[in-house]
């Protein structure tokens, strides 16, 4: 059962942007996505992961966990009532490329995540967005090396305590939004061949390293 | 056999075996240890940094690196000899660095390690670089001794800009029942290793990186030796066409090859091979199927897994590194203290093992038993602090998988920066619960 952990390791690759389009950034020192009864002040946030190596769906046993880890800014908005997503596409862009988290494709699969002063300046676990991570990597054009991306849409609903925002890449980059995939691998052979092809010099390292 | 069991020559050491057990921290009281009489066996880990030579006449002693941890030991520049001299029956030395810094004073003498009248020992999984003259010297008479999956690399070319040197490995002066196999010899000049004045002696399985000149050899005076499916990979600084150098009319090789299919198995004055082994050692060494396989399982399991070990791996597997004047040339001394605790196998895809590391696997030990093994493929965003985001990747897999720990104690590795119990490898022997420890990949069974 291997495990993926990929943080986000720059500023295009979170966002967040209101529930009715405005005030998208990729330069914030917080993520928003807070919960309200209000399009204009209700956030989504954005996390977009590149290459994550995990094989198609059809390439492996099963999905264990997937998860977010993320840390709320200390003594604030440590609260979230929000919906977790992903984007419904092969291959995501990042979000200077395209410059959009709200109208983006969702998936199916959601996953809600309540809960009340959870604490800040520590990672903190999401819920398992496992059903999520196994409905993207089900679609037919995604392969190992993809970009993923995934989306913590606040609920349409009043803020819990004083709501919820992540800390960026952009305000700690140590205390970017982690993604962690444990998966499993059909089981491998016991050992694999070492076959020098016809006509291969002896000095191409990829045969002498069995890849 | 597993992978790292005691073969050849020196399979029947057993050290010190049912003696005392010391775990240091300085030099002087390791010298001090490894000189006294009786069983003993000698753990550290860290840098130990000596300032004299650890003259050991007394037999029965092991010296080894704590599970789980990494140790080397470097000398101060006022060391002339080496920091190491075996003169005893029965040892075991066991995944120990031995690097020197070439002393202020020029001399001939400066091995990382010398064995000097030295029998029955097992050198295994250790590491030796930058020695003024050998990295590696076993000498007058010594006899029965196994050097198996082993690194020795950049033995110094010319720290006093006096000539060249950069001498691998040398085995002579009366010595016999020698066995080298699955070590990792790199950018030397010549002598990887060299047999001179000796009697029954074998390389099996060595891998022979960047040497200018003479990868391995077997002297006019060397008789009953064996070279086999040694594998010569050609570096930047390359000065031969040869696999072996053999003036000896009593050496037998077979299998020995080369990344250039130009180059021949041998060269030298005496280049008739013997009909059949030489060597049969009652615990036989494991020989791969071929040179290539050789290769294979030497990048992947040789020395001690430290980052300098990783370096040099890396090195062969890139075709780079030089062979050098000074440990500067190849970036000094690494700062094994941060070392972390896995090892690094698929090198070319690894852009940055702070950053990106693909393909690192965990050992989770509980009261020194492996409960399980886990593979991780990462990225961070930030590099400055290593061990950070490895602690955090492996803390909240233990969050995650909370079964793996049945101790009473925390299960979270702890922080660097606090005192010695709270160690900076994450190693919780002061918990008793769970230690990491490099495991390696790539193992072909």
């Amino acid at each position: 059962m291997p495990t993926i952990e990929i943080q986000i390791d720059r500023s295009e690759g979170d966002a967040h942007e209101t529930a009715s389009g405005a005030s998208f950034t990729y330069t914030s020192t917080t993520l928003r996505c807070e919960a309200s009864t209000s399009s204009t002040t209700r956030y989504n946030a954005g996390l977009w992961y590149p290459n994550v190596p995990i094989p198609n769906i059809s390439g492996i046993d099963s999905v264990d966990e997937a998860l977010v880890s993320v840390v709320f800014p200390v003594a604030q908005r440590d609260s979230p009532d929000l919906d977790w997503k992903g984007e419904d596409v092969d291959d995501s862009d990042d979000f200077a490329t395209t410059a959009d988290v709200t109208s983006r494709t969702r998936t199916t699969a959601s996953v809600n995540w309540s809960g009340t002063n959870l604490g800040g300046g520590v990672f903190v676990d999401s819920p398992s967005l496992v059903s999520i991570v196994v409905e993207i990597i089900t679609r037919g054009g995604w392969a190992s090396g993809n970009n993923m991306a995934l989306f913590a849409d606040g609920e349409n609903a009043t803020p819990q305590e004083s709501g919820c925002r992540f800390t960026s890449f952009n305000a700690v980059p140590t205390e970017a939004c982690i993604l962690t995939i444990d998966y499993t691998l059909p089981a491998p052979p016991r050992t694999f061949p070492i076959v020098k092809p016809a006509g291969l010099p002896n000095s191409n390292p990829a045969y002498l390293l069995g890849i | 056999m597993a992978i790292f069991d005691f073969e050849g020559y020196g399979a029947g050491a057993t050290g010190g075996e049912g003696g005392t057990v010391y775990t240091v921290s300085t030099w002087a009281d390791m010298k001090t240890r490894l000189e006294q009489s009786g069983a003993r066996i000698i753990r550290f880990s860290g840098d130990i940094t000596a300032t004299s030579q650890a003259n050991i006449t007394n037999d029965n002693f092991t010296l080894e690196v704590l599970p789980g941890l990494f140790g080397q030991i470097i000398t101060d520049g006022t060391l002339i000899d080496s920091p190491i001299k075996v003169a005893c029956d029965n040892f075991i030395i066991r995944r120990v660095a031995s690097r020197r810094d070439p002393s202020s004073t020029q001399n001939s003498t400066g091995d990382c390690i010398n064995f000097n009248g030295a029998s029955n020992g097992m050198i295994t999984q250790c590491s030796f670089y930058w020695g003024n003259d050998e990295c590696v010297d076993v000498w007058a008479s010594s006899s029965n001794l196994t050097f198996q999956w082993c690194v020795i690399a950049e033995p110094l070319a010319d720290p006093y800009a006096t000539g060249s040197t950069a001498l691998g490995f040398l085995v002579g002066n009366n010595s016999s029942n020698v066995s080298i196999h699955h070590c990792l010899i790199a950018h030397y000049t010549t002598r990887g290793p060299r047999f001179v004045d000796v009697d029954s002696c074998e390389a099996v399985c060595n891998v022979m990186y960047n040497i200018s000149n003479h990868p391995g050899q077997s002297a006019s005076t060397a008789t009953n030796i064996d070279f086999v499916k040694c594998y010569k990979v050609v570096g930047p600084d390359d000065g031969s066409s040869y696999v072996l150098q053999v003036d000896s009319t009593d050496t037998y090789y077979t299998g020995n090859d080369s990344t250039d299919v130009g180059d021949t198995e041998v060269s030298g004055s005496s280049q008739s091979s013997e009909a059949s082994r030489q060597n049969s050692p009652s615990t036989p060494v494991t020989e791969e199927a071929t040179a290539q396989d050789a290769y294979l399982v030497v990048i992947a399991n040789a020395g001690t897994g430290d980052i300098t070990d990783q370096r040099i791996i890396q090195d062969v597997v890139n075709r780079t590194g030089a062979i050098i004047d000074q440990p500067e040339d190849a970036g000094g001394w690494d700062d094994i203290s941060n070392d972390l605790s896995f090892k690094l196998t698929s090198v070319e895809t690894t852009t940055d093992f702070a950053v990106e590391c693909t393909n690192f696997r965990v050992a989770f030990y509980e009261a020194g038993t492996l409960v399980h093994t886990h593979d991780f493929f990462v990225r961070y965003a930030d590099d400055s602090d290593p061990w950070a985001n490895i602690r955090g990747t492996i803390n909240r897999f233990i969050a995650r998988n909370p079964s793996l720990v049945t101790g009473s104690e925390t299960s979270s590795l702890d922080d660097d920066t606090a005192t010695d119990t709270d160690d900076p490898f994450g190693y919780l022997a002061d918990e008793g619960i769970i230690a990491m420890q490099g495991e390696r990949l790539n193992q072909v069974s």
